[in-house]
């Protein structure tokens, strides 16, 4: 992503490890891209997901830092409409099992 | 003085003659490169039915389609293509439609421009396709290179397109900043 800004942070799946490992197989991973702002990536998971502004921007700063973030843990057909959801967006999005 | 305002009438941009022709340009090339083609008559259910499979393939060669259209199973060529085989369709539609949301706003070439609430997401959208489309053109790759973009001097051939890009995120800032 780009920015003028520095940023430093954790990101965490929307629900608890254990409960996402058994019944939700699935992640969708949001990937860093150069092009995409840290203000529109933000915004896109606030609008899109409902994360409040503290979780969608330390997901934001996952994907910048580390390179991805699993953004949403569900079924594969509930993060097959998450990943299209995020190439609408224009974010570079796949799914990805736990 | 903002670039984007709310007013009663929805969200007001001020902008000059040459951004409303620039966006309008970009905008409808955005069109012309992800729109399935038209339905002759959408009345004729048979045409749109060979529409829905018979749709102009994308041209994946280009890194812009690539970028508009990435995958969703990185590591798995057959689940992307069945993947793509259902939504790609509706993913060119619905951006084509976003485009021209933003076009019909446009209409007319005046400065005033003026949308609803309910356009800004198409708005944004649109914006940031136009973006990723310049940054695939521009080879901005990495963080490396998108800083090896920002340092090119005005006589560099890939000037101008750079200075698109630039406003291109001038214009989807100043519109986040008002939402």
């Amino acid at each position: 992503m780009t920015t003028g800004q520095t940023e430093g942070g954790v990101g965490v799946a929307e629900r608890p490890l254990d409960e996402t490992l058994g019944q939700n197989p699935w992640v969708c991973i949001v990937w860093d891209d150069p092009v995409n702002t840290t203000v529109y990536v933000t915004h896109v998971f606030s609008t899109y997901f409902g994360y409040p502004k503290e979780k969608a921007e330390r997901l934001m700063l996952q994907v910048h830092h580390e390179g991805r973030a699993a953004v949403s843990a569900g079924n594969r057909e509930a993060m097959e409409t998450d990943v299209q959801a995020m190439h609408g967006y224009g974010l570079q999005a796949s799914l990805d099992r736990q | 003085m903002k670039a984007f305002r709310r007013t009663r009438d929805g969200i007001r941009w001020r902008s000059s003659r040459n951004e409303v022709r620039l966006l309008r340009t970009l905008a409808e090339q955005l069109v012309k490169m992800v729109a399935p083609p038209e339905a002759a008559d959408a009345d004729d259910w048979m045409i749109v039915l060979e529409n829905e499979f018979d749709t102009a393939p994308l041209d994946r060669g280009d890194p812009a389609v690539r970028r508009l259209f990435p995958a969703a199973y990185r590591d798995d060529e057959a689940a992307d293509a069945e993947w793509r085989s259902l939504t790609e369709a509706s993913m060119r539609r619905k951006k084509a439609d976003e485009a021209r949301v933003v076009l019909a706003a446009l209409e007319g070439g005046g400065t005033e421009v003026t949308f609803g609430v309910e356009a800004a997401e198409a708005w944004l959208r649109t914006v940031n396709a136009l973006r990723l489309v310049l940054g695939a053109r521009l080879g901005i790759e990495s963080a490396d290179m998108a800083a090896a973009v920002e340092e090119l001097g005005d006589d560099h051939p890939a000037y101008p397109a750079v200075e698109v890009y630039q406003w291109l995120g001038y214009v989807q800032g100043a519109l986040l900043d008002c939402l």
